[in-house]
């Protein structure tokens, strides 16, 4: 069937589901030839752009080039050539942040954090979430709310929250300064959500797309179910917000209504739940990036879940075992039980014997135990491999504190 | 000019810090009574404070002394700030020094090496439950004619001139005091408003000379008490 088809007869039906006074205004994407269409879309991509280059000024949108290639072609097995006559690319942004949050920017960037990445058990869960976004931009809801008469005065909230996190996430604390920054852009995003209706049509048009890609739709329940554990953020954390994505109870049930109805349908095919290991596979450098997040929040647990994912995915490689020793080792820096800690530097070097990291930490553990032959034989291997190290002098303080 | 800019950004700003002033604050990440059942012995890090400060150390002195006070007033044991400072003195020998010897600038690598370790020395050499910080830092703090409010504290800011209404935003300083548990996550952080680092006068806002910072013993003092207060 010709996609663009399809994507016609889907978008006229959303069309008719959104159809407010002040949304009929806003045209679907098969009936028009050009994006951004108004002066007014056009102020707000400006607007929203400002708002990403900031993000990319303090450092939190840092590329992930295999990442965003994945997500790529994950949009482009639901989307295919559809956006093509609008000379609109979509493109991906990965933000290194351990919560579980996605965005769409009105332009067709679609911001997604390495945390909500490594929570999905599998390829279907992620493009769960990825394509509820992809259809935020598809339906310009950003533009719609904007036109929404009574929502425009709180605009700017949502984009500035998320640069706040970003902030909070680069010094420790959370600065509501930076909100006054990103100006009035949108109120409704990651934070607030979209009005109840747009995220409905987002929820439904997802499943639409996933079924596109071949996907079980049924996974979207757990993919969004899980977008509530961000509670384990503290009260006064902005990142708690995300967990409480408006009505996320009622918009699962709906989701799973729509499921229901959907295979009630005679001409309605059961989608494949991927095998994980690809999954793990695919998205492994996410897992390495949200560990080290995590162990830094004291998520020891959500560290250990991920990393025990990256170790499937990529057995050989040393720097998964190394941060698991860290996991366990920060959670109990002073023991008295090292054995878990000093099992997984050990497997680290079994990986890589040169791994000097872990025959630092390998010292600093038998230290504390008063292991002192194994401490010094660990100290002076790390010492011979890194002997240039920043920590190297004080390394060598511990060893002589060991005569 | 500058000045100028300043009193109409501060002006400007003053209205959304008021609201978010208004809010109530809760400076305990753990509940209160395991704060004081588990935390018994609390090691102290050296007060720092921003450098355009310049805060001496006798102010510095002050503030742990009023923090040790306050503590074991309230039976917790308290480890003084020289314990750490010796530590890291003698690791910042053993990697030779901060600065990158061909450039002159800190080398960041090392002073990450040196607070890491330094933390890690100090929870091996002793029995303590908590580490506690101490930063004085520079903040915006709201102000109504003449008269700034900010982290439990409020002050004079009209030094020449006749009274006029406005809201403004004028830079401060505070106090942040802040306990961490063995897994270095805060288990309580507050505030306590120092002294304000500018005056009004006439119609503009004039920063003051850093000769005058830190000068009132009991502002200083009372910053660290506010910062307490709920322990």
């Amino acid at each position: 069937m010709n996609l663009a088809r399809v994507f016609s007869g889907l978008l006229v039906v959303l069309a008719l589901l959104v159809a407010a006074p002040v949304h009929s205004a806003v045209r679907t994407m098969d009936k028009i030839d050009k994006l951004p269409e108004k002066d007014d879309e056009a102020e707000l991509w400006e607007r929203a752009r400002s708002h990403e280059e900031r993000l990319v000024r303090i450092g939190t949108l840092v590329s992930h080039p295999d990442l965003e290639r994945y997500l790529n072609a994950l949009a482009d097995r639901m989307l295919g050539d559809f956006l093509d006559h609008l000379g609109v690319e979509l493109r991906f942004v990965v933000v290194e942040e351990p919560t579980l949050n996605a965005w769409a920017y009105p332009y067709g960037t679609i911001g997604i954090h390495t945390g909500l990445m490594v929570r999905m058990d599998n390829e279907a869960q992620l493009a769960a979430i990825v394509s509820h976004e992809i259809s935020h931009f598809l339906q310009r809801h950003t533009y719609r709310e904007m036109l929404s008469e009574g929502r425009q005065g709180l605009f700017g909230k949502g984009l500035g929250l998320l640069a706040s996190a970003a902030v909070a996430t680069q010094t420790g604390s959370f600065d509501p300064g930076v909100g006054d920054f990103a100006g009035d852009l949108w109120y409704n995003l990651s934070t607030s959500g979209y009005s109840q209706k747009n995220e409905y049509v987002a929820d439904e048009e997802g499943l639409m797309l996933m079924a596109k890609a071949g996907l079980a739709r049924d996974e979207a329940i757990p993919a969004f179910e899980k977008l509530a554990e961000n509670e384990v953020y503290g009260a006064g954390d902005p990142r708690q917000m995300w967990s409480s994505h408006p009505r996320l109870e009622d918009r699962i049930r709906n989701l799973e209504k729509e499921i229901k109805r959907e295979k009630r349908r005679k001409d309605y095919v059961e989608g494949l739940v991927p095998e994980a290991i690809d999954y793990y596979r695919a998205i492994a450098p996410a897992y390495l990036v949200t560990a080290r997040l995590d162990l830094r929040e004291g998520q020891f647990d959500r560290a250990r879940e991920g990393l025990t994912r990256y170790q499937i995915a990529r057995p050989g490689d040393p720097e998964g075992y190394f941060l698991m020793g860290e996991a366990f080792r920060r959670e109990h820096p002073l023991g008295p039980d090292f054995d878990e800690a000093v099992s997984a530097y050990g497997m680290a070097l079994e990986k890589n014997a040169r791994y000097a990291d872990a025959y630092r930490e390998l010292g600093m553990a038998y230290r504390i135990q008063g292991r002192v032959e194994e401490a010094r034989s660990a100290f002076e291997r790390y010492l011979q491999l890194a002997g240039s190290a920043p920590d190297a002098g004080i390394v060598r303080g511990y060893l002589e504190g060991l005569q | 000019m500058k000045t100028l800019i300043t009193l109409i950004t501060a002006i400007c700003m003053g209205a959304s810090s008021a609201a978010l002033a208004a809010e109530k604050y809760d400076p305990y990440r753990i509940d209160k009574r395991e704060f004081r059942k588990s935390f018994e012995t609390i090691a102290l890090a050296p007060v720092e404070a921003g450098t355009a400060l310049g805060m001496p150390e006798a102010a510095k002195q002050m503030i742990e002394e009023e923090i040790t006070r306050h503590l074991e007033k309230r039976g917790h044991t308290v480890i003084p700030s020289s314990v750490l400072k010796e530590i890291r003195q003698t690791m910042v020998e053993q990697v030779g020094g901060l600065e990158d010897p061909a450039t002159g600038e800190l080398d960041m690598e090392k002073v990450q090496a040196v607070h890491s370790h330094s933390m890690r020395e100090l929870w091996y050499r002793h029995d303590f439950d908590a580490l506690a910080t101490v930063r004085v830092q520079v903040t915006q703090a709201p102000a109504e004619n003449d008269k700034a409010e900010w982290d439990g504290t409020s002050q004079k800011i009209r030094k020449k001139g006749g009274s006029l209404k406005y809201t403004a935003n004028v830079a401060a300083s505070t106090l942040t005091f802040s306990v961490f548990d063995a897994t270095e996550q805060p288990i309580y952080i507050n505030y306590g408003g120092l002294e304000v680092l500018m005056m009004r006068v006439k119609e503009q806002f004039q920063p003051l000379d850093s000769s005058e910072y830190f000068q009132d013993e009991k502002r200083i003092r009372k910053a660290a008490q506010l910062a307490l207060k709920p322990i």
